[in-house]
């Protein structure tokens, strides 16, 4: 008789800690249902203005004068960095300043390619020029890069490669 | 009795396991909405705008070029080294991308120094794009076409750009016309030049790109 009773203790026991765990694992699921353990991501957003800011340079069309006028100051006046009162130059620098955020701060390099230059480092691009040379890139803040290829322009297949690096000048 | 205390105590260590287990699951399942939603969605996009960017640009380049060679009316055009360039390019950054083109790129010319005259380029790919959790396949056909019109009873000239069925005005193309005295165009900011030509004269329509249309008034 003892033995019986002792049996449907321990049966009891086991069911107690059934419904236990049964009401537990309700509760961790409601509780992880509404509660944002990482709240989502706060974006730089510096991504998205960067893609705006080369969009517009292309749709107003600087971007292009301003490939031509540096391919000149490179491959015929032999200057490494282009002049920065240059127009084109400035138009584009003027753009991009006025798009990105007061308190971001940018460097923008551009790239022709050239199919007899062979660099191991960059195969067959070349840099032309930098706009905003004077700047230098941050090493402790993140730095985002977007680029701007064209197959060519003017009637004319060149490649350029415009990349924009644009970074907070403040930590967010 | 000792016998069951130890059932009791496996049952608990097996309960505490499987809690944590359970919500370890949860925590994952619950950050990666948040965290990891779709990591490369916005660089896949960016490879779709390259891509489209970049030939249409190769069209618009290839059609000034063809443009300007003044024998040249209608043309099949082989475009697929400008394309390997493209891909090539999008490759050195990471993203697979397969263009090819379905049909024959086609330069056509209408309307020559007459009233209406056309300059077009149309061209059908095949643009192959995939990433880990996005992929693209998609056909797209690219019908670019620049008009200039003159019109003989307001005296103007009339110059659009239509890509496939979207057509807008040009205002920055410069015309020029070989009479003397040398015409004077007035750029009515719409798309519209005005000037005082007479019937019969031959007006240079150059868009900003550099494609040249011919017209002649009348």
């Amino acid at each position: 008789m003892g033995g019986l009773i002792m049996r449907r203790k321990g049966q009891l026991f086991v069911i107690e800690v059934l419904i236990s765990l049964t009401i537990l694992i309700v509760l961790v699921t409601a509780l992880f249902s509404t509660i944002n353990f990482s709240p989502p991501p706060s974006s730089s957003q510096l991504e998205e203005i960067g893609e705006n800011v080369l969009d517009r340079l292309v749709e107003t069309g600087e971007i292009f004068s301003y490939f031509e006028d540096a391919n000149y100051s490179y491959y015929t006046l032999y200057e490494d960095i282009f002049d920065n009162s240059n127009e084109t130059k400035k138009a584009v620098s003027d753009t991009i300043t006025s798009s990105i955020p007061l308190i971001a701060n940018y460097k923008a390099f551009t790239y022709r390619y050239n199919e007899t230059v062979i660099d191991l480092e960059q195969v067959g691009w070349e840099q032309v020029d930098i706009i905003n040379f004077e700047t230098t890139l941050p090493v402790k803040n993140n730095i985002v890069i977007v680029e701007y290829y064209t197959p060519g322009f003017y009637g004319q297949f060149v490649e350029f490669k415009f990349q924009l690096h644009i970074w907070y000048e403040v930590e967010q | 009795m000792r016998r069951k205390g130890q059932i009791f105590l496996i049952i608990t260590v097996l309960a505490i396991t499987f809690l944590i287990g359970i919500s370890t699951l949860l925590l994952d399942s619950q950050r990666a909405t948040y965290v990891d939603s779709a990591p490369d969605t916005f660089t896949s996009l960016q490879a779709w705008d390259l891509t489209y960017d970049g030939l249409l640009q190769i069209l618009e380049i290839q059609l000034t070029i063809d443009s300007n060679q003044l024998a040249l009316s209608n043309l099949g055009i082989d475009l697929s080294a400008e394309i390997a360039k493209l891909e090539n390019y999008l490759l050195s950054r990471g993203l697979a991308v397969t263009i090819s083109t379905t049909a024959a790129i086609d330069f056509t010319k209408t309307g020559d120094l007459t009233r209406d005259s056309t300059v077009e380029i149309a061209g059908s790919f095949y643009i192959h794009l995939a990433s880990s959790n996005f992929e693209v396949d998609e056909y797209i056909t690219l019908r670019l076409t620049y008009q200039a019109v003159s019109d003989l009873t307001n005296t103007n000239t009339i110059v659009t750009r239509t890509l496939n069925t979207n057509s807008e005005y040009i205002s920055d193309a410069s015309l020029s016309s070989t009479t003397t005295p040398a015409a004077v165009f007035s750029n009515i900011q719409n798309g519209r030049y005005d000037h005082t030509l007479l019937d019969g004269d031959d007006i240079l329509v150059v868009t900003n790109e550099g494609t040249l249309i011919r017209v002649q008034l009348n």
